[in-house]
């Protein structure tokens, strides 16, 4: 089958828009979640959904979706009341209420399933599909739930805007301004509550923490305001979803739930090491551009010295690159740079610095050698020491440092090895 | 002698998760032991389709690789992406445990380990293998549980002064010059192999119910480490023993029952805790301090 082919069976279609759409809700609640550092809470409230299934399945006898739903709720709220219940014991941290809740809550339900298998209960089979998820096999009225339940989300995120945000970011803050931060917490809660059992639906019961929390991580190393946060979260889950539907179709043997979250893992790590503010590239880049900026100050100090030393301004090609390569061989590129900016200029058969270069150059050099002064005079070191601090300092001092610097020296003419330093432009 | 056999497995790994999940507890790291038991998952996997069999080096290895390469990215989120550390635990399990699955259901038909199997395990089969090791026969699940017990046990007594130390105060045993990050590296590749034996025993879910359960009972019953760490070990028995006569009266998978008991008596001592607290700080409001003392003592 071709991707059109895929994508234009209803069934595909059904399966795709309600696995982005579960996708989508669960990491717009996800930010939440991850924004209030209770990433984990999603994994065992996932897990924890598992008796309640199994027990209105046991009850009403049949996969109908109300009653499955109304017992993935009721377990994990019941996981929940619990975990907020362990918390009046203080010796008991977050992580071992964490695992106590998950133990219980999951081992019953693998009790109870293996009961309902063992017993050859009709369909208890297909309970399985919430352990796993069965994303490829969403059924219309399961899409129309998850619309319903999407459409309850994004209303109360939108309504409850600027509450929720400032109990997300700090719960605190949100108590003191007055906020009803019980409600609040209340609200926070059943949309945790609804995105997981909505989530159970599409990717099962062990992975949808996954779903919650992924998209919120990749979305915020890549963007710093909440609404944006939001959008990128809930853009990246959908386009996952879509991919990880596509791909399971495409190629026999490869299930739409993992493939989903694992698209979602490749999305975060690319995020992490390419896209992302703190990511490995763009500090690379950045320093990078750093070091670049100081090499390009460097050549031009070395050939305004060059002039200084010898008081010709001209080189021919040869004698450039043997000044240049005295330096270092990084020197070359370089120059060929602020040739190509215009600081370095071929004119009638020679190089010379151009009148932009020669200004520049004098201000890389005024402010080395101004520094040297105060570092001779105000910190005391010996001549032989001066230097090598002003080669670090010369590319960092702004205009306005420089300034006051040299009204505390009196406005100097000569630098402590009686060198002339070039006055402001 | 089935029964016994089971019995003796479950109980041996109990006792292994019991002792590392002490100190795990009193790191904080519980959560570590769920995060790796789901992360080794692919390793675990891919090492079986290498190997083609269930031999237990291949799977080790497979299992150690996914954990070093899931405590890596671990640092990596924490430390140079600022993830919360319950973030990047999270994302790192759930995207490592998806690997897996996906492994398991895309190579379904040459891997002999299902998705279930990894969630609760196969107990009930643990006799079905025997395996004569200097003249003994034993399953070979007791065989490779026992192991383990003894390297836990091990390293818990040759390293127990460290221990201590890296987990009370970890910036004092840096200032005088143990490693605290060694010591949670050790126990990190300890508790990744922990999770391999049991993976194919008693599954994932189990693993985090024996780590956690026994651990943060024994935490609230007692005050100091020894006492501890014979607490939780007596508690994880218990819950091997409990969590068998209730699989056996109810039906059910063990690995499940013994899931349930090992979370559900924190659950329990935490109840009575408050009950018995209640009342006696009703009638003197005064002596909630000194009240709050005498609940700490055991029994």
């Amino acid at each position: 089958m071709s991707w059109l082919e895929i994508f234009s069976h209803p069934l595909v279609l059904i399966a795709v828009g309600g696995n982005a759409l579960i996708a989508a809700v669960l990491a717009l609640v996800g930010c939440l979640v991850v924004l209030r550092r209770e990433a984990f809470v999603g994994d065992v409230l996932g897990h924890s959904v598992l008796p309640g299934i199994a027990l209105a399945f046991v009850l009403v006898q049949s996969e109908q979706l109300g009653a499955i739903l109304a017992g993935a709720l009721g377990a994990a709220a019941a996981a929940m009341l619990l975990l907020a219940a362990l918390r009046v014991e203080p010796r008991l941290r977050e992580d071992a209420r964490l695992g106590v809740v998950l133990s219980l809550f999951f081992g019953t339900g693998i009790v109870l399933l293996t009961v309902l298998q063992r017993h050859g209960v009709a369909h208890s089979g297909s309970l399985w599909r919430f352990l796993f998820g069965q994303a490829a096999g969403i059924t219309p009225a399961e899409l129309g739930m998850a619309a319903a339940i999407g459409a309850v989300v994004v209303a109360a995120i939108a309504l409850f805007w600027k509450e929720l945000q400032a109990l997300s970011f700090d719960a605190e803050f949100a108590q003191l301004v007055g906020l009803p931060v019980g409600w609040l917490e209340l609200l926070y809660r059943a949309l945790v509550l609804m995105a997981v059992v909505v989530g159970v639906y599409s990717v099962g019961a062990v992975l949808v923490s996954a779903m919650l929390i992924l998209p919120a991580i990749a979305a915020r190393a890549l963007v710093r305001r909440l609404p944006s946060m939001l959008l990128v979260a809930a853009t990246l889950a959908a386009m996952s979803a879509v991919l990880g539907v596509g791909l399971s179709g495409l190629f026999a043997g490869v299930p739409t739930g993992p493939t989903i979250v694992l698209l979602m893992g490749a999305v975060t790590a690319l995020v992490m090491l390419a896209g992302a503010r703190q990511s490995v590239l763009m500090q690379a880049l950045q320093r990078g551009r750093l070091v670049w900026q100081q090499r390009q100050e460097d050549v031009l100090k070395l050939l305004y010295k060059r002039i200084e030393s010898s008081g010709r301004a001209e080189w021919s090609s040869a004698e450039l690159l043997r000044t240049l390569r005295s330096w270092r061989w990084s020197a070359v590129p370089v120059a060929f740079w602020l040739a190509l900016r215009g600081k370095l200029r071929y004119r009638a058969r020679r190089w010379e610095l151009s009148p932009g270069g020669v200004q520049q150059a004098r201000q890389i050099v005024r402010r080395h050698r101004l520094w040297e002064l105060y570092l001779e005079r105000y910190v005391g070191l010996p001549v032989e020491r001066l230097h090598g601090d002003a080669e670090m300092l010369e590319h960092l001092l702004a205009p306005e440092m420089t300034a006051e610097l040299e009204r505390l020296l009196g406005y100097p003419t000569k630098d402590p090895h009686g060198r002339p330093i070039p006055p402001e432009d | 002698m089935d029964v016994v056999w089971t019995l003796a497995a479950a109980a041996t790994l109990a006792l292994a998760c019991a002792l590392l999940g002490s100190f795990l507890a009193l790191r904080r790291t519980l959560l570590l032991g769920d995060a790796l038991s789901h992360a080794v998952l692919p390793g675990v996997v891919l090492a079986f389709l290498w190997s083609g069999s269930r031999e237990l080096l291949p799977m080790l290895l497979g299992a150690g690789a996914a954990a070093l390469l899931a405590t890596l990215l671990l640092e990596l989120l924490q430390w140079r992406f600022r993830v919360h550390p319950d973030a990047a635990l999270g994302a790192v399990l759930a995207t490592f445990f998806a690997a897996g699955i996906f492994l398991l259901s895309r190579f379904a038909g040459q891997v002999d380990l299902d998705a279930e199997c990894v969630l609760y395990g196969e107990l009930a089969y643990v006799p079905l293998e025997l395996v004569s090791v200097m003249g003994v026969e034993a399953p070979r699940g007791l065989w490779t549980s026992a192991a383990l017990l003894a390297g836990v046990g091990l390293f818990v007594w040759l390293a127990y002064k460290e221990l201590v130390l890296v987990s009370f105060d970890p910036t004092f045993a840096a200032s005088i010059g143990r490693s605290p990050r060694k010591w949670s590296l050790a126990l990190m590749g300890l508790t990744a192999a922990v999770t391999v034996v049991a993976l194919e025993l008693v599954g994932a879910v189990l693993v985090v119910a024996l780590l956690v359960g026994p651990a943060a009972g024994a935490r609230l019953l007692t005050r100091r480490l020894p006492q501890m760490l014979l607490v939780s070990a007596l508690l994880a028995l218990g819950a091997v023993g409990a969590g068998y006569g209730l699989a056996w009266a109810f039906d059910g998978a063990l690995a499940g029952w013994i899931a349930v008991v090992a979370g559900g008596h924190v659950g329990a001592i935490v109840l009575l805790r408050r009950l018995r607290k209640a009342p006696a700080s009703a009638q003197e409001p005064f002596a909630a301090e000194q009240d709050n003392d005498q609940a700490q003592q055991p029994g």
